[in-house]
Formats: structure tokens, C-alpha cells, sequence
């Protein structure tokens, strides 16, 4: 008898868990989240998408309270990432950190585009500047002048092909109306070898990895690609001063997709911005020169600025690859 | 100088906190390197936020110690089990594998051991007394260097392939067709890519490396009959024997040239100098001596773990002197030192000599110590050739499957890895020599992108490898080189002749 009653309990229980199970799942926005997240990287580790990334997820963590992995899946400039990320699950355990979304939509390398994916937050405008060798070239009507006697035959060197770095060389050769000749350089590395050694005329850098060789003097900037100076460089001019409509850079943000509960992406925009507005990240910032442009987006807003993105590059591109 | 490398000595040695930072180094690099899949770029990467609230000087043991460590440790793998622990030991398995089948695992671990602390201290000390020279070398280097570099590294293949010239070339073209797949590195064109994304960036070496290698011999092992297993006990661990320093002394001077040189080079790294060096390895051996390798000649492993411990102290040269990152590793230190409030470069010997000379401090220990630690833990890794391989077997095969997928996370290169396991078990099976698969993959993509980088540099002007010293003379090399041996061959035929008449 007592077992009777003992299996009766049971399968009461039983039943009670599996109620639980069903309206826990549909709260499942309330409670995220849950488990660990995953951010897939489409760069290698030790790269400004993937340190930015860690810097990010590093102070995630402790708000949301789980673990964040950083995965990186290199290739095609974050392809591969947001094709991983697509095939996963959209329970918003899986998330992109990215830099070149539009530029890999309007590409075309990338399949995926605003239908599948929802930018969540922006966290950096980068900066881009002109870089040199401060011997060979003493300013940018220097510069220009010597592309327009030699056209062609000035090289500037970026990291990858068909990159934000590719495409800022191709624009700025538009709107300075040079020929200009882009070199697809290995890395960061051999780039900046390249300048130093005198193998490169120019290279397209951002602030914070070129600081160290400006500091001792090896670099220098001729033009920056903003729309008004720089605190820190006063007497650097703009790429808008020149007449020029050029201000891209690498946007880094975070994206999810679509079809994502709309309250977890809502979760995870505060939660993004609470890191944003961290000292921890104001000082990660700072060290890294990327603090130049506000970077701060919410998800509405870089959703509109990628849209925007991706018809600008998808015209460029097509420039770009009929050559 | 002195005093500020002895203060640095003092400075790793006598704080219990740096200390123990050495020894967690050590620790870490040592089982991490010997696990396929975890390379030191890896662990180097997940350390960082961890020394975030450390002295810098802390910091700095932990991460370099693990640098250093890790550019030996995935030699440990590759000897006994043919799968590189890391892609800076490849070239290890091509005579360590050999050498311990043929009962002597504890020798080849020993010259392992021998030469990378060779290499490393070595290393060490150019990183620290010429590195500013060094430095000026690196940057008198670009596209048409590189792509003279790499081409005399392809000419080897004549060598490599021992009696079986065309099989080599079969296996290296192989080998550089399959370094053509994925994302152009220049235009962006897709080759070889079937609509694939998982393809864009082409194929790793590692998923290739273990599937020819480490898979085949698993696939070739279980087809084998299953006689019982001849135990190997009694193996003596020495790691330095006099007759066998005597044999490789050369290998090893000449490797820790090689790899100092090739690891300043900024973007080409310790896997490649380990590729060139064992290149000019066998090109300068004897001619009868050529056939033994592959097949268990000590100085392939000393040509491999002197050049790769001596090129991953090479990298950090430009990050050191020019604040150049030279590799993904040293990239991840160039943050580390942001992180810590440092630029590295020429500045930062002036303003930051105590946390230099810790620093190089540390590596000249760690590669040091490496001497004292290997030889309990060899005498526990070479056990596991006595493990019976139905149970090694399907080990090795996990261990497979890990190490591949580690490296970018992705299912696709397992996929890779078997399919390249197949084709090695085939092509072994016909005796085609597969390390010149390997020279292909590695030096592929240096030679095509440099050589097309180059053109572009000069407008398509295809001079650009002649008027250039360094080129012109890296090409002439390669080219009498290339054709020495035939040369040799009729005077040495001229001679027979004469002599007989």
C-alpha cells in the first residue's frame, strides 16, 4: 500500500515538473540568461575585433551573471562566424561580435543580412589615418602631389583583401581623384615593416595600433578620416577639411539574430550599455586610441547606420570588383 | 647591461610571486603545447585578462614563460604519437615519429629537449644583445625577399623525395594546390570553394598535418596484422649523448641561424623557419645520408626543434625593438604590455629596462629550465608507447578529433582532417614522401602572395626580384642549388671516366 502510494506521489511530482518545465519555457526571456553565452569572433585571436570582443565580454559577465566564451572562427572577414552563428539555435545564447558586417553583405560574401541578423549594440567608431614614413612625405598635398605625377605607382599598404582597409584606399582614390595602388599586405606586421623599411609609400592604420611607432617617431600622420580634429592632434588635418567625403571605419558591435526573443535582445542592449558606460571599458578605451570617436550605438540606431552602410559599400563594392 | 640581467635574474628567482608565476608557466606550456589543438597563441591569449591586475613583471614571466615553453612542448606529441602538439612542431614528426617506433622514443625526446634549449637560450641572447641590428635586417626584407626565401625553400623537394623525384614533385604540387584554396589573399577571388563558407579561408595546415600523419598511421596500424606488440622496456632517457651531439652539432648551429633569421621576419613565424630549416638540412647532408630522412635521422629533429624554439625568440625581436607585432603571439603580447600602460618599441629599453631584462631573464630560465623538468616528465610520456595500440589507437583518434577542432572551432576541418587521413593512408601505402605535401601547404602561400605582392609593389614589373641585392642573391642560391646536383652528378661521372680510362 505504501508503495502505491509512494508511486502515486511520484507521478504526481512527475507531472507538477513537466508543468514547471512548460511555463519556465515560456518565460525563458525572463530568466536570460540561464547558461553561458557564446560570442562567435570571425578574426583571430589577438585582433582588434577579438581583443575587443574580450574587453567587452570580460565585464558582460559579471552583470549577466554567466560565462561568456569568446570563439574565434576565422575567415572571410567574419563570414564564417555569422554562417555558424545562423545554423545556431535563435535563443539568444549565440551572438556575433563583427566589424565588417556591412561591408561582407554588401560584398556578397556574406549571405546573411539584416533579415537574418539584428545589430544589438555599437560599441566603436575607429578611426582610420593616413600613415608615413615622416621622411618621404611631409604633408598630405605632398602626398597627393606625388600620386598625381607618378599615378599608379604610389602603394598603400591594409591588411586583406576586399577589407574596411581595401575599400578606404579605393575611396580615398575617389575623392582625391588619384590612382592610387593598394597592397594587400599579410597583417598588421608586415604592414607596418613595410612603411618603416621604405617598402610601402603609405599604410591605412587605425590610432591605437600605430601609437608605438609614432611615438618614436617612425610614422606619421598626414590626414585623418573624421569629420573634425582630433583633440589629441590638433594640427592633423581631416579627410572633410580636404573636401573629401570619407570618414569610415571599422564599426565593432555585437549582433544576434532575427528572430531572438525581442526581450533578450532588450536585456542584452542594457546590458551593454551598462559596459559601455563602465570606467573599466572608458579605460580600455583610452589605452587604445578609441575613445576618438563616440562609439556607442543602441540597437536601433545601428540598425539604421547598417542599413546605410550596406547601400554605400554595396555601390562601392561593385566599383571595386567590376575593375 | 650585466647588472641589469643579473637584477633580472634576481628579480624572477628570489620573488616567491614571480616564482611561482615560472613555475605555472612551465606547468601550463607544458601540458597545454603537448595537447593537440592548444597552441601557445591560445593559452597566451587566455592568460592575459588573467594577469590584468598583476605586477607587469609577473605578468610578463607568465606570459613569455608559456611563450617559450610551448614553442618545445608540442614536439612531445609529435614523437610519440606523430600529432604535432602545436603547428611549430610539423616538421618534429617527420623524424621524431620514426625514431620512436624504432624503440628509442627516449632519445628522440632527449635531442627534442636538447636542441630546443639550444635554440631558445640562443635565441635569447641575440634577442638581447643585437636586437636593434636585427631589427634593421627584418626591415630591409619585403615581398620580393620573402618570395626569394620561399622559393629557395621549395627547391629542397629534389631532396626530400630521396629516389622518388617525381613522387615529390607530385606531393609538393599537391601540397601547393591545396594552399591555393579559400579567399584569394590578394583580390578576394574565391578558388576551390564550391559556394562553401566554411571553405573562404582556406584550408589549415593543422587539419591537414594530423589527417596525413597522425590518422593514416592509426588507419595503417589497425589494417596491420595484429601480432602482439614487442614491449619496449629499459629505455634510457638521455638527453645528451656525446656521439650524437657530435653528429648534429652542425644541424644545430646552422637551425639556430635559420631560425633566428626567419623568426625576425615579421608574419612568417616558427612553423616556416622549422620547414626551411629542415630543407637545408637535408639539402646539406652527404648523398647517401639523404635517404635516412624521414625515416628516424636525429638531425631532422634537431634541424626542426632548434629552428622553431629559435625563431619563437626571433619574433620578439621587432615587437621588442620596433613594436613591429612579427606574429599572432607577439600580437597578443603588443596588447598585453597596452594593457599593462607600455608601448613596446625602441622607447621602451630606455624607460623600462628592469621589466626587458626581467623579462629576457625569464626566457633564458624557461628555456633552461626546460633541461631539468622534461626528463620525469619523458620518463611518463614514453610509457605511452608500451600502451597497447587498441587502446593508443582510438586515443590517438580522439585526440584527433579535438586537436582539429580546437584550432578554429569549426566541424568542417574535422571533415578536412579525415578526408586528408584517407589520402594519406593511400599515398603511403604507394611510398610517396609526405613531407613535401607539407613543404607545399607551408611554403605555398608565402610564395604565392609574396611573389604576386611584389609585382603589384612594382606596377608588374617583374625586375623587381633582380635589382634588389637581397632577392637576386637569395634567387641565385636557390637556383645553383636547384641544379648543383646534376652539375655534380657529370663532373662526378667526368671523373669516374677519366679514372677508369
Amino acid at each position: 500500500m505504501k508503495f502505491k502510494i509512494g508511486l502515486v506521489l511520484l507521478s504526481v511530482m512527475m507531472l507538477l515538473a513537466g508543468c514547471g518545465g512548460n511555463s519556465e519555457e515560456g518565460n525563458a526571456a525572463n530568466n536570460y540568461p540561464e547558461r553561458n553565452i557564446e560570442v562567435l569572433v570571425g578574426h583571430g585571436a589577438g585582433g582588434g575585433t577579438d581583443l575587443f570582443a574580450r574587453a567587452v565580454t570580460s565585464e558582460l559577465e559579471d552583470i549577466l551573471g554567466v560565462n561568456i566564451n569568446v570563439v574565434n572562427q576565422e575567415g572571410g572577414a567574419g563570414v564564417v562566424a555569422a554562417q555558424n552563428a545562423y545554423n545556431a539555435p535563435s535563443d539568444g545564447y549565440t551572438l556575433v561580435g563583427d566589424a565588417a558586417f556591412p561591408l561582407t553583405v554588401a560584398a556578397g560574401t556574406n549571405q546573411h543580412g539584416l533579415d537574418d541578423f539584428t545589430p544589438i549594440a555599437r560599441f566603436q567608431s575607429d578611426t582610420y589615418a593616413l600613415w608615413v614614413d615622416p621622411d618621404k612625405y611631409s604633408s598630405i598635398e605632398d602626398f597627393i602631389q606625388a600620386a598625381e605625377d607618378n599615378p599608379g605607382e604610389i602603394t598603400v599598404g591594409g591588411t586583406g583583401s576586399m577589407g574596411m582597409d581595401e575599400f578606404t584606399v579605393f575611396l580615398l582614390g575617389q575623392e582625391a581623384e588619384v590612382d592610387l595602388s593598394f597592397i594587400a599586405m599579410e597583417g598588421a606586421g608586415d604592414m607596418h615593416a613595410g612603411v618603416i623599411g621604405g617598402h610601402l609609400d603609405a599604410m591605412v592604420e587605425e590610432f591605437g595600433p600605430a601609437k608605438a611607432l609614432y611615438d618614436d617617431g617612425s610614422v606619421e600622420p598626414l590626414v585623418v578620416f573624421s569629420e573634425e580634429r582630433l583633440d589629441e592632434f590638433p594640427d592633423l588635418p581631416t579627410t572633410v577639411e580636404n573636401g573629401w567625403d570619407l570618414t569610415d571605419g571599422n564599426e565593432r558591435g555585437f549582433y544576434i539574430k532575427s528572430d531572438a526573443d525581442p526581450e533578450i535582445i532588450s536585456v542584452l542592449e542594457e546590458a551593454m550599455k551598462e559596459v559601455y558606460d563602465s570606467e573599466e571599458y572608458k579605460a580600455y578605451e583610452e589605452e587604445n586610441y578609441l575613445h576618438l570617436r563616440e562609439g556607442w550605438m543602441d540597437s536601433e540606431e545601428f540598425t539604421q547606420r547598417t542599413e546605410e552602410l550596406i547601400e554605400r559599400y554595396t555601390e562601392v563594392a561593385d566599383e571595386l570588383q567590376g575593375n | 647591461m650585466l647588472d641589469y640581467l643579473i637584477s633580472g635574474l634576481l628579480n624572477v628567482v628570489t620573488d616567491p610571486i614571480n616564482l611561482i608565476m615560472l613555475i605555472a608557466a612551465i606547468f601550463i606550456g607544458y601540458l597545454g603545447g603537448a595537447i593537440p589543438g592548444v597552441s601557445g597563441t591560445m593559452l597566451v591569449v587566455i592568460m592575459v585578462p588573467v594577469t590584468y591586475s598583476f605586477e607587469p613583471d609577473s605578468a610578463f614571466i607568465l606570459l613569455t614563460g608559456i611563450y617559450a615553453i610551448t614553442a618545445f612542448s608540442g614536439a612531445i606529441s609529435a614523437i610519440l604519437l606523430r600529432t604535432p602538439g602545436t603547428p611549430e612542431a610539423v616538421v618534429t614528426t617527420f623524424d621524431g615519429y620514426p625514431m620512436a617506433q624504432k624503440g628509442q622514443p627516449g632519445r628522440a625526446l632527449g635531442i627534442a629537449i636538447f636542441c630546443s634549449v639550444v635554440g631558445g637560450v640562443i635565441g635569447t641572447l641575440c634577442l638581447m644583445l643585437i636586437s636593434p641590428a636585427l631589427a634593421n635586417v627584418a626591415l630591409s626584407f619585403s615581398a620580393p625577399e620573402y618570395f626569394a626565401l620561399a622559393v629557395m625553400g621549395l627547391t629542397v623537394v629534389a631532396s626530400l623525395s630521396g629516389k622518388a623525384l617525381a613522387k615529390g614533385l607530385i606531393g609538393v604540387l599537391i601540397g601547393l594546390m591545396i594552399s591555393t584554396i579559400g579567399m584569394d589573399p590578394l583580390t578576394g577571388t574565391l578558388r576551390y570553394t564550391f559556394g562553401s563558407s566554411a571553405l573562404l579561408s582556406g584550408i589549415d595546415l593543422i587539419p591537414v598535418i594530423i589527417g596525413l600523419f597522425a590518422l593514416s598511421e592509426f588507419l595503417k596500424k589497425t589494417t596491420e596484422s595484429h601480432a602482439v606488440q614487442e614491449v619496449i622496456s629499459n629505455v634510457k632517457t638521455k638527453l645528451f649523448e656525446i656521439e650524437i651531439f657530435k653528429k648534429i652539432k652542425g644541424t644545430m648551429a646552422r637551425s639556430t641561424i635559420i631560425g633566428i633569421f626567419v623568426g625576425i621576419l615579421p608574419g612568417i613565424g616558427a612553423t616556416t623557419a622549422s620547414m626551411l630549416s629542415y630543407s637545408e638540412t637535408v639539402r646539406w647532408s652527404k648523398e647517401k645520408e639523404k635517404d635516412s630522412y624521414g625515416k628516424g635521422n636525429p638531425k631532422g629533429i634537431a634541424a626542426s626543434e632548434t629552428a622553431n624554439n629559435a625563431a619563437a625568440m626571433g619574433t620578439l625581436v621587432p615587437l621588442l625593438s620596433l613594436g613591429i607585432p612579427g606574429g599572432a603571439t607577439a600580437a597578443v603580447l603588443l596588447g598585453a604590455f597596452v594593457l599593462h600602460g607600455m608601448q613596446p618599441g625602441p622607447t621602451l629599453f630606455s624607460t623600462e629596462p628592469e621589466l626587458m631584462y626581467t623579462i629576457f631573464a625569464a626566457l633564458l630560465i624557461a628555456n633552461l629550465v626546460m633541461l631539468i623538468v622534461s626528463k620525469p616528465f619523458i620518463k611518463i610520456f614514453q610509457k605511452i608507447v608500451n600502451v597497447p595500440y587498441s587502446i593508443l589507437g582510438p586515443l590517438i583518434v580522439v585526440f584527433c578529433v579535438i586537436g582539429t577542432y580546437t584550432v578554429r572551432n569549426s566541424y568542417v576541418d574535422i571533415l578536412i582532417m579525415v578526408v586528408f587521413g584517407i589520402i594519406g593512408f593511400i599515398l603511403e601505402k604507394y611510398r610517396f614522401p609526405l613531407a613535401t605535401i607539407i613543404l607545399g601547404v607551408v611554403l605555398g602561400p608565402l610564395t604565392e602572395s609574396q611573389f604576386r605582392r611584389a609585382v603589384e609593389m612594382s606596377s608588374g614589373d617583374f625586375s623587381i626580384f633582380f635589382t634588389r641585392p637581397i632577392s637576386l642573391t637569395l634567387l641565385i642560391i636557390s637556383a645553383l642549388m636547384l641544379f648543383f646536383p646534376l652539375i655534380s652528378g657529370l663532373f662526378k661521372k667526368r671523373k669516374n671516366q677519366e679514372q677508369e680510362g
